[in-house]
């Protein structure tokens, strides 16, 4: 079943239909969330925040948009309004890297504790580099690079032209280049 | 193009964003600018690099901590219906009946449920005649006798 069908079954109280809507979006969502505020936990509300409202909102859909561009909007919104909400609780979770260590195990890159350290500590300055950026280039990056949106779809979900979403991933990317450059060969 | 207008191209390319005009001007001019190919690869790198950020999976429990959210919330909204509307109902219902009750009791008296033997004896036992004296023995005798004591 398309979104848009599912999206009219929730519209009639489809209990299914909403959950299949969840399943389907939840990795994204969370995701998205996840690159805002660092740790799962708040990712997890704040996505579950994003799928209330679309079940509230549901009486008065209409296909006009995809849905993607719908919840990630929203999912923006709410994830900078927890960052400003929440500036003092920001860090970094480390709990899901440690389950990673699993999966990377393969990974000619961790074959110790001094490895993982290094790691950790990469992906702090990656995480502190990304979250100096501002507001707008930040949502830039994000969506393009880990939810891989076209410059079309974020400028939907940014509400803005496709001229400024290419002018905020330019100057994001300089700004990236710079604190980065010490990782970068 | 000049360098200078192909390093603000360089992003949309990357990412292949640009139109097949502007693609084929940025790529003429990198065959020949060593410093634009290697502007390109630091800008490529650094995207490159920011990826290995790792992704978490949702928790297995997302849809049900969801759905009791939304449960939670729906009942909290009924209760609230209930706060908002039928507990001052029920405050003004309870004063209003106060009021009759009491100006029922006003207009006649002591309440005539009460017998008068009873009512005798009520009114005694609690000293709620003023201007009796006080019982014998009883605090109010000892502290007045003391009181007089000159």
């Amino acid at each position: 079943m398309n979104e848009i069908e599912l999206m009219f079954r929730v519209k009639e109280g489809d209990e299914e239909a909403f959950r299949e809507i969840v399943e389907r979006y939840q990795r994204q969502i969370i995701g998205l969330c996840f690159r805002y505020v660092g740790n799962q936990q708040d990712a997890e509300e704040i996505a579950q925040d994003v799928f209330i409202h679309l079940y509230r909102a549901a009486s008065t859909y209409q296909p006009r948009a995809k849905l993607s561009t719908y919840l990630y909007r929203i999912a923006v919104n709410l994830s900078l309004n927890r960052i400003r909400d929440d500036k003092w609780k920001r860090f970094i979770s480390w709990e899901f890297i440690n389950r990673d260590k699993k999966k990377r195990a393969a990974s000619p890159m961790i074959d110790g504790p001094d490895s993982l350290m290094e790691q950790k500590e990469q992906y702090k300055i990656i995480r502190e580099a990304i979250d100096s950026l501002p507001a707008n280039q930040k949502t830039a990056v994000i969506l393009k690079r880990f939810q891989g949106l076209s410059y079309e779809e974020i400028a939907e979900v940014m509400n803005c032209s496709v001229s400024a979403v290419e002018s905020r991933l330019h100057r994001a990317k300089q700004n990236l280049k710079k604190k980065l450059k010490h990782l970068v060969t | 193009m000049k360098c200078r207008e192909v390093k603000r191209k360089l992003s949309a390319y990357m990412d292949g964003e640009l139109d097949l005009h502007e693609k084929k001007m940025v790529e003429v001019h990198l065959r020949d600018c060593v410093k634009c190919q290697h502007e390109l690869e630091i800008l490529k790198e650094t995207w490159r690099e920011i990826s290995i950020l790792p992704t978490p999976d949702p928790s297995p429990y997302f849809y049900a901590k969801l759905k009791t959210r939304m449960t939670a919330r729906e009942e909290k909204r009924k209760t609230s219906w209930v706060e908002q509307i039928l507990i001052p109902v029920s405050a003004v219902a309870v004063v209003v009946l106060g009021v009759f009750i009491g100006s029922t009791v006003s207009r006649n008296g002591n309440l005539q449920v009460v017998n008068s033997s009873a009512e005798e004896e009520l009114v005694s036992s609690l000293y709620l005649n003023s201007f009796d004296d006080f019982p014998s023995s009883s605090l109010g005798d000892i502290y007045i006798e003391l009181t007089s004591q000159e």
